[in-house]
């Protein structure tokens, strides 16, 4: 079981490590002069800091030193220095964690109620219900976030004044976002989990359970959801990693702070030494809650424990 | 009162349409009724019926509807589940399956006790002990804990058996509880239901195989098409049936019905040659388990080998060897004494079409989405047939296992069980074969369908020629398609020889136990 545990765990380090070696090769792999890359167009910069650039990056030394160099400054958490932004990556980056993270969770965990609330009153229905409920479903994923957002900032914001429009930092200010883009990923989750539900019970062990006299809710309760569950996870893990470097939309339209914006104002300034550790964040944001994954399915499921060490 | 069960008159129908029709069935403390018939015939609808679960879509009627002398013709859910585990126990067919594989199995049994009874934690625990104990599960503080997919099949079958004698049901239903089960298996979990049945508990046992029942039911039903057609006391059924489809299936029981005379016999050199094949796993413990020890054999055109013995005695990864699909770890595998085992899959592939392979589970072997025509016509194209002549090549194909040519546009979910092991039959055929390998092909049907399949396999190989290696647990049924036949254990061959000299004079102890496992009817009349 540790030894398993501790298996997850060193994959993951591993998987972090192939993320840097390929920033490091997309870094290295951009034609032209990779001084200029790092700089980012429009820069002018002295020979002092061209120097500087060079000697940092290893650029008059050979790939290997370069790589190892990359790797150990990675390591040692040094992320460079935005010459666009003329501040270090790491000072760039520091107080957008904190509000993608608070977002990011607050959404899932928004969308993961909802979904078991909404699959726990749909699944095994009739009709009907049914396929009412797969149809507001599918509109909650196809709704545009964006469009969402703004009926939101409208009504709770501007008309009925219950929520800021815009900010971060407070838990008012968290809900609104947290709910329009929990919606989508609700969508998603809840037919995850019904279908998860409906599966367990038409196995056989549902039908030995309500032999024994249990009722419907003790059979979902104790028996039916945990299965649904493994799904839930597999899911949920995605989900939540994917809002880490993706509520761009939310964000903006919220006038957040957060990782997706700085990706993409990033990205249109090239501003490659902040492109680079954002995408190795969210790898490690990815890496982690997969981690996560794998050990809920560890508590989930007791098959999945083998008998080593 | 010692009347459990009384049911008069009870039908059972989806929108209008009747799949148990009129059953009459009585039942005393200590007593078992069978019911018997085959698939489809209405006996597990019947025996859901009589715990309220028939289904949501279902209309259950009766005449008279008691449980322990208490009328439930017009309970709804709620009584129902007061009853259920407390006055009925249920077992189900395959418990890695029927018992939640995510809980222990001592929760599982510990479940109708919280819900029925009024124990405390400790005293639910001792009962949970008592009760796996009562089944026959030895060091249940341990066993308790543990996980069905981590128990043996038999005590997993009594693990689900404790459970739904929890709660003190005095009436137990039990449906196909030995069919997922091994001959040895089967015999202890039907020697655990004799003794529960001696300790008063009233006993409904269903299967569609009437050997197995033969040995501890007093009375008997026959089932066919929804309706009894006939009951009695057991002897009477079994010595002198009196309806037609009882008749059928005692005929259809394995050694019990008139096998055709053999017409071709063992022709030439042989065409498989197996030779000191030994392989092995690595388990994850890290310990290496011994599959295959040293196994040989030969088999000539028009030959069948028999291969017996319970799970995990290396008969699946014997076929595995012979197919081709697995790299022994040493010894050779020869067709027509050129070599195949040691050969690059390159040059096997090459040769595949003379090697084909009868699945035990025909409807897990069947793309669900392939048309019965597609999934012949992809065998066919392997081996290079035209597009132009396949249309009649499958034609042909189906008639030769007995289908209609109609079947080609079904997909297997539209077929019968039976009807989707002959499509299983017609692939391996189309590529034109010398070795077919069967891994207990008949398993998974019932009874009356397994002596129609056994007649064609036979058939086939005696007007083909084919050479067949045919896996079983079911002595009874290797006997009778068999010339010779090897009977393992843990990988090695612990006896071997012409089929009836080994099942009438074994030698090996394990030998031995094995035929003295296979459920037998004592001095039956058939016609």
């Amino acid at each position: 079981m540790i030894a398993l545990i501790l298996r997850r765990v060193l994959a993951g380090v591993a998987v972090m490590w192939v993320a840097a070696t390929l920033t490091f090769a997309a870094l290295r792999g951009v034609r032209g002069d990779p001084v200029a890359a790092v700089l980012g167009p429009g820069a002018l910069v002295t020979p002092e800091v061209r120097a500087q650039i060079v000697s940092e990056y290893g650029f008059d030394q050979p790939l290997v030193v370069q790589y190892l160099r990359w790797l150990s400054r990675l390591v040692s958490g040094d992320l460079g220095w935005s010459y666009q932004l003329g501040q270090p990556v790491t000072e760039v980056l520091r107080g957008q964690l904190g509000p993608t993270a608070e977002l990011a969770i607050a959404a899932t965990i928004t969308a993961v109620l909802a979904a078991v609330v909404l699959a726990l009153l749909t699944a095994g229905r009739g009709r009907t219900t049914r396929s009412l409920a797969s149809m507001a479903e599918l509109s909650a994923v196809s709704v545009p976030t964006f469009w969402l957002g703004l009926v939101a900032l409208t009504f709770f914001s501007f008309r009925w004044q219950l929520f800021p429009a815009t900010g971060a930092g407070s838990l008012s200010a968290l809900i609104l976002p947290a709910v329009v883009l929990a919606v989508p990923v609700a969508g998603v989750l809840t037919q995850v989990l019904r279908e998860g539900l409906e599966t367990a019970l038409a196995q056989p062990f549902a039908l030995s359970v309500r032999m024994r006299g249990i009722g419907p809710v003790a059979l979902i309760g104790r028996h039916a959801l945990r299965h649904a569950c493994i799904s839930l996870a597999t899911m949920t893990g995605w989900v939540l990693g994917s809002l880490f470097g993706g509520a761009v939309l939310t964000e903006t339209v919220f006038a957040r702070p957060g990782l997706g914006r700085v990706l993409l104002s990033a990205i249109t300034s090239r501003d490659l030494p902040v492109v680079t550790a954002v995408v190795l964040l969210v790898a490690a944001a990815f890496t982690v809650i997969n981690l996560l994954v794998d050990l809920a399915y560890l508590a989930i499921d007791p098959r999945l424990r083998r008998r080593t060490a | 009162m010692t009347e459990l069960l009384d049911a008069r008159g009870l039908t059972v129908s989806f929108d209008d349409r009747a799949v148990a029709q009129d059953i009459d069935l009585q039942l005393a403390a200590g007593e078992c009724l069978a019911l018997v018939g085959e698939s489809g015939s209405g006996k597990s609808v019947t025996a859901r019926a009589l715990v309220g679960l028939a289904g949501p879509r279902a209309t259950v009627t009766a005449e008279r509807l008691q449980v322990s002398g208490e009328d439930v013709s017009r309970y709804g859910e709620r009584q129902w589940r007061r009853i259920r585990g407390s006055r009925i126990g249920f077992v189900l067919q395959d418990a890695l399956t029927a018992l939640d594989p995510l809980r222990t199995v001592g929760a599982e049994v510990d479940e109708p006790l919280r819900l029925h009874t009024r124990l405390g934690r400790t005293a639910r625990d001792a009962e949970v002990e008592r009760l796996l104990t009562e089944c026959g599960i030895p060091d249940p503080e341990r066993r308790k804990n543990q996980y069905a997919h981590e128990l043996s099949g038999g005590l997993r079958q009594r693990a689900l058996i404790a459970s739904a004698l929890a709660a003190g049901p005095a009436l137990l239903i039990a449906d196909e509880p030995t069919t997922a089960l091994d001959v040895t298996v089967q015999q202890q979990i039907l020697d655990l239901l004799a003794k529960l049945k001696r300790d008063g508990h009233g006993l409904v046992l269903i299967s569609h195989d009437l050997a197995v029942v033969a040995e501890i039911a007093d009375r008997i039903a026959v089932l066919d098409r929804g309706r009894i057609v006939e009951q009695g006391p057991a002897l009477d059924v079994l010595s002198r049936p009196r309806h037609e489809m009882t008749r059928e299936l005692l005929a259809a029981i394995p050694g019990n019905r008139n096998a055709k005379p053999r017409q071709v016999h063992r022709q030439g050199p042989a065409v498989l040659s197996v030779r000191g094949v030994s392989h092995r796993y690595r388990e994850r413990s890290g310990q290496y388990r011994q599959a295959l020890a040293r196994v040989g054999f030969e088999l000539a055109r028009g030959e069948t080998l028999g291969v017996v013995g319970e799970s995990g005695s290396g008969k699946s990864t014997l076929a595995k060897v012979i197919l081709g699909l697995l790299r022994p770890d040493s010894g050779d595998v020869l067709l027509d004494a050129e070599p195949w085992s040691s050969i690059g899959e390159r040059d096997r592939r090459r040769r595949r079409r003379e090697v084909q392979f009868v699945p035990q589970n025909p409807l897990g072997a069947l793309d669900p989405r392939y048309r019965v025509g597609s999934v012949l016509s992809e065998s066919l194209a392997a081996i290079g047939v035209p597009r132009s002549d396949r249309l009649q090549r499958i034609a042909a194909l189906l008639a030769e296992v007995g289908l209609p040519p109609e079947l080609a546009v079904r997909r297997p979910s539209e077929l019968s069980g039976g009807q989707r092991q002959r499509v299983c039959i017609a692939r391996a055929l189309a590529t034109d074969p010398r070795i077919l390998v069967c891994d207990e092909p008949v398993s998974a049907l019932d009874v009356r369908t397994q002596a129609t399949v056994l007649d064609l396999l036979a058939d086939l190989r005696d007007h083909r020629g084919l050479a067949l290696v045919f896996i079983s647990h079911d002595l009874a049924v290797v006997r009778e398609i068999s010339d010779r036949v090897i009977v393992m254990k843990d990988g090695h061959i612990v006896e071997s020889g012409p089929v009836d000299d080994v099942f009438d004079h074994p030698e090996h102890p394990y030998a031995k136990e094995l035929v003295a496992a296979t459920p037998r009817i004592p001095a039956v009349e058939t016609r």
